[in-house]
């Protein structure tokens, strides 16, 4: 009799409740690791783009050029788009010769901001989801061991002899919905953590750049006006 | 491609993680209860240990003459006056339903009792032989052998304690029986398989395993095992180192 006691058959000799909650934490489980492994290759593709970015950027390479080489990019992403938002709409504004230093680099800045709570949002995507499984899995999962146990206790109420060997089979089985439901909750926490660290990380650097960049466009749009200015006086 | 880099890869590697637990707690499921098999064992052989000792205490002393019987002309043995006769120690054999293949297990020899009178006590000397445990032996594990051996010697324990020797029983006789268990140990059936030619001799041996009634300790066996082995098993019984 013991050595039937697969794990397969404790599964499937659970409850209908139980196995329903052991189906969710196993997708919650999949989904999670999904969105681990999905999240860890995206940080790691944008820091590095961060990083060759701003190499070129530095690199005193002339802006114009380096906006027309970006635009030409397929897909836009992290700093680049930042750059992108702010080059084009200080280009455009200070086209229309009427607008005045100040009302450029606001609206420079405003792009940029815009482009930096876009960028937040895509690297925000999915935490929330592991949040939640990190902190309500385990929960789950105690439901789950909690009314195997009870219909384990039940079932040895109508027992006119009670034994370990009753009621063992049925509290194992109930304990693989807690396990499972650890097994989902414990990398998921440890991700979300390690996931919004690294976000705050990356959003601090694209702030810093479009500090830097606004700065830098602060530079050329009053290096204009004061020429305009000389030529108008 | 693009596509399938950002979303396939993290598929694929969630599934391989699934897979890698799943495949891991099921070796380790398998091998706890591997493991749970050698506790029960060393118990086993325990209670063999316990139980040897205890034969020769109450073994039932032989006395008086029996008539002999038709085949062995010898004599009777002639024995002293009723007094505490050391208890004779005798030797059923349990062997299971195969051919026989000598197998020797000695066990630790007797303290014997002061021989003062006649009959001097008798060694006991179990061998059984059991081809069948050892085919099994070799194709499963040892262990099974060590469990079946344990078994074999708590029944000649029981057998050998309630078996009363006739008198006429001598050197070289040897009566085999047929013996017919159930599960739960109790004796259903014994035949005579090869009768020693003494027919007090045999009828004291079938006696012995009926009196016994009960293996208690084959109750806890495995199916297969006590299938394999104890369902119909030949027992043969020699009363050893009895010179008269």
């Amino acid at each position: 009799m013991n050595d039937e006691m697969s794990l397969w058959t404790l599964i499937s000799g659970a409850s209908v409740l139980v196995q329903m909650v052991m189906l969710l934490l196993m997708i919650a489980s999949m989904l999670s690791w999904w969105m681990i492994v999905q999240r860890t290759m995206y940080y790691a593709a944008s820091k590095r783009n961060y990083q060759l970015f701003e190499r070129q950027f530095w690199s005193g390479v002339d802006l114009a050029q380096l906006f027309r080489k970006s635009v030409s990019k397929p897909a836009l992403a992290g700093v680049e788009s930042i750059f992108v938002a702010g080059f084009k709409e200080f280009t455009r504004l200070r086209q229309q010769s009427a607008a005045d230093p100040d009302a450029i680099m606001q609206g420079a800045e405003r792009a940029m901001r815009v482009a930096v709570a876009r960028e937040e949002e895509k690297l925000e995507k999915y935490l929330p989801f592991l949040a939640t499984v990190g902190s309500t899995s385990p929960y789950v999962g105690l439901f789950g061991t909690v009314w195997g146990i009870m219909n384990a206790f039940r079932g040895l109420a109508n027992v006119q002899q009670a034994t370990l060997a009753t009621v063992a089979p049925g509290i194992a089985e109930a304990l693989i919905a807690t396990a499972m439901g650890l097994f989902a909750a414990i990398p998921a926490v440890i991700a979300y953590n390690r996931f919004s660290s690294r976000m705050d990380n990356l959003l601090a650097n694209y702030d810093t750049f479009a500090d830097e960049f606004s700065s830098i466009l602060h530079r050329q749009a009053h290096a204009k006006s004061r020429q305009q200015d000389e030529n108008n006086g | 491609m693009r596509w399938l880099r950002a979303y396939g890869l993290p598929a694929f590697m969630t599934v391989i993680i699934h897979a890698a637990l799943a495949w891991l707690l099921l070796v380790g499921w398998s091998g706890e209860h591997a493991f749970s098999e050698p506790i029960v064992k060393p118990s086993m052989i325990k209670a063999t240990m316990i139980e040897l000792p205890k034969k020769s205490a109450d073994n039932p002393k032989a006395e008086k003459k029996a008539t002999p019987a038709k085949k062995k002309p010898k004599p009777a043995p002639k024995k002293t006056p009723p007094k505490e006769k050391p208890a004779p120690k005798q030797t059923p054999t349990v062997k299971p339903a195969s051919k026989p293949v000598e197998k020797k297990v000695e066990p630790k020899p007797k303290p014997k009792p002061e021989p003062v009178v006649t009959p001097p006590p008798k060694v006991l000397d179990i061998d059984f032989s059991d081809e069948l445990a050892a085919e099994d032996a070799a194709r499963q594990a040892e262990s099974e052998l060590d469990v079946v051996n344990s078994y074999i010697a708590k029944i000649i324990a029981v057998v050998e304690s309630v078996w009363s020797r006739p008198p006429s029983a001598r050197n070289g006789m040897e009566v085999m029986l047929l013996v017919n268990l159930i599960p739960t140990g109790e004796v259903v059936n014994v035949s005579v398989a090869t009768s020693s030619g003494n027919t007090a001799f045999d009828t004291s041996a079938v006696n012995a395993v009926y009196r016994a009634e009960r293996f208690e300790d084959l109750r806890g066996m495995k199916p297969a095992l006590f299938e394999a082995n104890f369902r119909r098993f030949y027992m043969k019984f020699k009363p050893e180192d009895l010179r008269l």
